[in-house]
């Protein structure tokens, strides 16, 4: 296990209350996990930032908790044993690539990174980046708080279990509401694998490469298409079970009448104020549903249903702010990749991620002419790469 | 107190004028403030009914955000529960308001779902009959304006409301079950003299707060006869108020040590240099509550920060009025409750089993308007008692809650001595909890 020395931090910008805030002050100060608190002293902390975002803030951490400023990236990064880059929008907007694949390109080999948020625009770019890491033996991957959240209940399903379908409700705006819903729901992808390439070796069939084909990606961005959608095709029983996980629902006890009730989908057509969906389909005949549901609640929650119909359902946790204690899980399990060497999640989930969303710009885009039209299927991801069983020779 | 007798009490019976008017002649003997030894509920139910069961709902006031409206609105519109929208199958059949200020609901609320609001307690049981009509009964005395006593405790009529419904279940000779939200009474032997009734009239008591029954984070349940040594909960919020959350968080763990529950023999409550004195010779104690902070998500950080890792001086500098409830049972084990307004907004627990390790989880009680819209924690507490109305057997111990509201009221009465030890020999109260915890975790 590395003894952990220095930590570099690679931003855009630094303002109270964003992922910056978060995750620095914990590998500043401490956090919790697991009923105790870890105190970062053995942590020597590295912030590169551009000179007109450094702020009084920073200047306080200089001050207080022995931050130290740098103005040169390479120097930020030389020596580290763990970056963190984290841009300057919402999770979803991505970064600055040219930095981000600086900073991958010219860690110390081995270095782990871990960029917040989406990592990149297009799944071309993500693709790069995954090929240069894994060329320089860096562990790579990227998320949000929502990654790395604790979930009410808890649960979670064995791998290899058949799931039929699946479906995350959240708020927020485009494309960081999607963003974060495909965080919630991804994983629900590799659970299931699909093998699409196998080779006799020596008499076995053995999984030669591990893809996900994405056979159909449909946006609706009107509520009243987006509530047509969850009355059809048992999609009202998976919104029913994931919303029933809601506490906080939108709208006026009085005026409303109790807003408990929003299991009928027509309760949603009553509160939402700027409703988005977005479906997607896999090979096997998976198919997994983000629903934005803006007015009708404020939270994140999930309900997936095995192929035997079972609904399981969840609320992804976020604990309120100021503190957000969300980020000591984040912070834990970046920690955890910088001591091991081991990603929290594959970097495969991002390309997977962007590639989605990517195709739903596309179509929101599209739509302004043509309305709810699917886009053309396939898609093919993208080779699993480390975490994946390894392909025949 | 561990070898002392146990007096089984069948709370699945069934009841017909003869038994009931039996159990009333037993009055004398039960309602002595004699040792209490109580059986645990059994854990199986009796087959549901075959017909919608009903219940009065007897409320202090019902606004935005009252205790009331919550458990009102859960039983007209239903609730989530284990992945689906639970609409109760207890149809609420009347309402008992004693106040409606001008941002009252429950007039609203009787014309939508056409539920009557009586103008006695004993018309909302009988429904304008004779007798009793329902077949469960809710107190839910919180919030309102009552008058506060010399010890600075809200008179809610909790006491009131119960007695008024014993009445009517001794008029009728048939009684139901009832639940009281939060503590019994601000008088103890008011508390002890509801428990008694309810054992008398053989009738499912339930009560206390949602804290035993929310969401714990991490989901930790202790199985009975625990090897637990000592318990800490950490909170926030007022004395004869909040307080009574902080108590049940532990309690709730506590009971299920080895040997069960014995009664609490002094309560000591601290403030200021006292307090922090007692905390810095007691490495176990401060040990359990630094564990229980490290649940917590509400922690208050410096100016421009939004975490900071506690140390005491932090924390008496975030919460110069913190007060810690330092509780010994009979048998030795001992609870502390930290009251930490100003530095926290939730509910902590830490217990330290023999050996040394730690459990902790955050009982989770977010309040709205601010973290919550539903204040969902209120879903497991409504569902126990639908399975306590449904089946005629509490959910869980209402000796938990007596216990609890003895704590409370001893608690008040230390603080306001300055902090002297108040002895409680009349809070022998020894009980077993059930088997498995009741609370959200699916």
């Amino acid at each position: 296990m590395a003894e952990l020395r220095k930590i570099a931090f690679v931003l855009e910008r630094f303002k109270p209350d964003s992922a910056a805030q978060h995750l620095l002050d914990r590998f500043l100060i401490g956090y919790a996990k697991d009923g105790r608190f870890l105190k970062s002293e053995d942590k020597l902390v590295t912030v590169f930032i551009p000179e007109d975002a450094w702020n009084a803030d920073l200047d306080k951490r200089v001050k207080d908790l022995k931050l130290r400023r740098t103005n040169d990236l390479l120097e930020a990064i030389e020596g580290a044993d763990g970056v963190i880059v984290i841009g300057g929008g919402p999770a979803g907007r991505p970064h600055d690539e040219t930095k981000t694949e600086f900073v991958v390109s010219r860690v110390p080999e081995g270095c782990p990174v871990f960029i917040h948020g989406a990592p990149g625009r297009t799944p071309q770019f993500i693709n790069k980046l995954n090929g240069i890491a894994r060329d320089r033996k860096t562990p790579l991957t990227a998320g949000s708080v929502i990654a790395a959240a604790g979930r009410l209940p808890e649960w979670g399903l064995k791998p290899g279990t058949k799931i039929r379908k699946a479906m995350a409700i959240v708020h927020g705006d485009f494309p960081t509401a999607e963003y974060h819903g495909l965080e919630i729901l991804i994983p629900f992808s590799q659970i299931r694998h699909v093998d699409t390439m196998k080779r006799e070796v020596r008499g076995e069939i053995r999984v030669t490469e591990r893809r996900w084909m994405f056979t159909g990606v449909a946006s609706r961005n009107t509520t009243s298409d987006v509530v047509m959608r969850l009355k059809e095709d048992g999609w009202d029983k998976l919104y029913a079970a994931a919303v029933s996980r809601s506490d906080s629902p939108r709208g006026m006890s009085v005026k409303d009448g109790r807003t408990q009730d929003l299991s009928d989908p027509d309760m949603f057509a009553k509160l939402a104020t700027d409703a988005r969906l977005a479906e997607f389909s896999e090979i096997d005949n998976y198919h997994f549903m983000v629903v934005v549901a803006n007015g009708v609640v404020g939270d994140f929650t999930v309900a997936v249903e095995e192929a035997d119909g079972t609904i399981h359902s969840t609320q992804i946790y976020q604990p309120p702010a100021p503190a957000r204690a969300g980020y000591d899980r984040l912070a834990a399990a970046i920690d955890q990749m910088f001591e091991t060497g081991k990603a929290p999640w594959p970097f495969f989930h991002k390309y997977n991620e962007t590639f989605l969303l990517d195709i739903v710009q596309f179509q929101a885009e599209s739509q302004k002419q043509a309305a709810n039209q699917a886009a053309q299927p396939p898609f093919i991801g993208p080779a699993a790469p480390p975490g994946s069983p390894k392909p025949a020779r | 107190m561990k070898n002392a007798p146990r007096v089984n009490i069948d709370r699945n019976a069934s009841w017909n004028r003869r038994r009931f008017l039996a159990a009333m002649a037993g009055t004398a003997a039960g309602s002595s403030l004699s040792p209490l030894v109580f059986s645990a509920a059994s854990d199986k139910p009796s087959p549901a009914p075959d017909k919608p069961r009903t219940v009065a709902i007897l409320a202090t006031k019902v606004a935005k955000y009252s205790h009331a409206q919550h458990f009102i609105d859960r039983f007209l519109e239903g609730y989530g529960w284990h992945g689906a929208h639970h609409k109760p199958s207890l149809q609420l059949a009347s309402l008992y308001v004693d106040q409606f200020p001008e941002n009252d609901l429950a007039r609203e609320r009787s014309k939508r779902h056409n539920v009557p609001i009586c103008p006695s307690i004993a018309e909302a049981l009988t429904l304008g009959g004779s007798r009793l009509a329902v077949d469960g009964v809710l107190i839910i005395a919180e919030h309102g304006d009552y008058p506060k006593n010399k010890k600075g405790q809200t008179l809610y009529p909790r006491y009131k409301f119960f007695k008024e419904t014993v009445k009517v279940f001794e008029d009728s000779g048939r009684a139901v079950p009832v639940f009281n939200d939060k503590h019994l009474s601000t008088d103890w032997k008011e508390c002890v003299e509801m428990v008694q009734d309810s054992r008398r009239l053989g009738f499912a008591f339930l009560a206390g707060s949602s804290l035993p029954v929310t969401w714990r984070i991490p989901s930790v349940e202790l199985p009975v006869e625990a090897e637990l040594e000592e318990s800490v909960a950490v909170c926030y919020g007022g004395v004869d108020s909040y307080d009574f959350h902080g108590y049940e968080t532990a309690q709730c763990m506590s009971e299920r040590r080895a040997g069960g529950e014995s009664g609490i023999s002094s309560i000591q409550a601290l403030r200021g240099d006292e307090l922090w004195k007692r905390v810095e010779s007691d490495a176990g104690t401060k040990e359990l509550l630094f564990a229980a902070l490290a649940r917590s998500h509400s922690l208050k950080a410096p100016e421009g920060y939004t975490v900071w890792l506690p140390t005491v001086d932090w924390i008496r500098e975030c919460s110069p009025e913190a007060t810690g409830f330092f509780v010994k049972h009979r048998d030795g084990f001992r609870t502390t409750l930290f009251l930490l307004n100003g530095y926290l907004r939730d509910f902590n627990y830490a217990g330290r089993k023999k050996g040394g390790e730690i459990v902790s989880c955050q009982m989770q009680l977010p309040m709205p308007p601010s973290n919550t819209t539903l204040a969902d924690f209120f879903n497991p507490l409504v569902n126990n008692i639908e399975q306590t109305i449904m089946t005629g057997k509490a959910a869980y111990p209402v000796e938990r809650t007596l216990l609890t509201s003895g704590m409370t009221l001893a608690g008040v009465d230390s603080l306001i001595e300055d902090g002297a030890l108040r002895e409680t020999p009349e809070m022998n109260i020894a009980y077993r909890p059930q088997n498995e915890s009741v609370y959200w975790r699916a």
